[in-house]
């Protein structure tokens, strides 16, 4: 048994384990022959394809009910996506008589009324807007005439203001005041 | 699977007790190698239509019935061997008890050490020393180089001798 086919040195087995092995060997195949296999394969071999016929792999007895579970749940989800949208598609509701809903609310018809009887603080606003732009043009065309005449001649762009000439386009006219005390005053109001 | 025709049957049920030794080598006893047997046979009938190479039935054979013997024992392997599960039946021997013991001990220590040698080195050594195959016919029945072959079963002997000694 320790023959060795390439010419390369084998470690024999122990012959205690030669022996064990042999005398298995030995009594098993002596039950083997007495066992009648031959027959007991030929029946098993024609068993076999009717139990399978009954008897589901378990393949199908797992992904059978998996698949029956998804399908349930996506007709389900279906039928909810569905109805929902069905809901959102209805025809919407006349705007012109939620319009006059809300008009018919105090809240609202009181804030309707106060817009239309006072247009005086919209004029302040817009005269207070317009001063001050005036203001800035003014102010604007000073630093242009300061530039013409004493631009230095280093090319150096940004325009030099004195102190005074500040404080006179901020607080010379008090227009920038007027504005921020008037949108004070509306604020106020709202 | 159909049940197979006489002539199939036949020649395969020729090869029985060389798939029976294999079976017996990486099972705990003769009847778990009666079944893994039974289910190799099965198998091969099953599967007879992958047939390419008539001429190898008996390598082809052997080589399901190894699959068949390392899916079962990877499905055991959890379990210590019992000396219960290697004899089961000792009220017909012969022989004197403490005899009967005293092989009965070595049997499972030998099947215990076989179990706890790695899988591409025990089924090198059941394929050899229970089947009987050659170098040449374990090469091509495990698809490797005869040299791997034996330099396998050589570190599979020197494992389960020592396996042996330790107990």
């Amino acid at each position: 048994m320790n023959e060795n086919d390439t010419g390369k040195p084998l470690l024999d087995m122990p012959e205690k384990v030669r022996l064990i092995i042999q005398r298995e060997t030995e009594d098993g195949l002596r039950r083997f022959r007495a066992g009648n296999f031959d027959s007991r394969l030929q029946a098993v071999g024609r068993i076999r394809p009717e139990e399978t016929k009954f008897a589901p792999s378990p393949f199908s007895r797992v992904w059978i009910p998996i698949f029956g579970l998804a399908v349930g749940a996506i007709v389900i989800i279906s039928a909810v996506l569905w109805v929902s949208r069905a809901k959102s598609q209805l025809p919407a509701a006349n705007p012109v008589t939620i319009d006059a809903a809300l008009d018919a609310l105090p809240g609202f018809r009181t804030l309707s009324l106060s817009r239309q009887t006072e247009p005086a603080a919209n004029e302040d606003i817009s005269r207070a807007t317009a001063a001050m732009s005036a203001a800035l043009a003014s102010a604007t065309r000073s630093a242009a005439t300061w530039k013409e005449t004493s631009a230095p001649p280093s090319g150096n762009l940004v325009p030099r203001y004195s102190l005074e000439q500040k404080m006179k386009i901020l607080f010379g006219d008090k227009t920038i005041e007027q504005a921020l005390s008037l949108f004070k005053e509306k604020f106020k109001e709202v | 699977m159909t049940a197979p025709d006489d002539g199939l049957f036949r020649e395969l049920i020729r090869y029985k007790e060389d798939v029976f030794r294999v079976c017996l080598g990486f099972s705990r006893n003769v009847a778990d190698a009666e079944d893994l047997c039974q289910d190799a046979f099965l198998k091969a009938f099953a599967r007879a239509g992958d047939l390419r190479q008539p001429g190898s039935l008996r390598i082809w054979l052997l080589r399901i019935a190894r699959t068949t013997c390392l899916d079962h024992s990877r499905r055991m392997r959890r379990n210590p061997i019992d000396l219960a599960d290697v004899v089961p039946d000792t009220a017909a021997d012969p022989r004197s008890p403490e005899i009967v013991s005293e092989v009965n001990e070595s049997l499972r220590r030998l099947k215990a050490a076989v179990q706890s040698l790695p899988k591409k080195q025990r089924e090198v050594f059941v394929l050899r020393e229970y089947g009987g195959l050659s170098y040449e016919d374990l090469a091509r029945v495990l698809k490797l180089r005869p040299g791997t072959v034996m330099s396998r079963l050589n570190r599979a002997r020197r494992a389960l001798t020592a396996a042996m000694k330790e107990e």
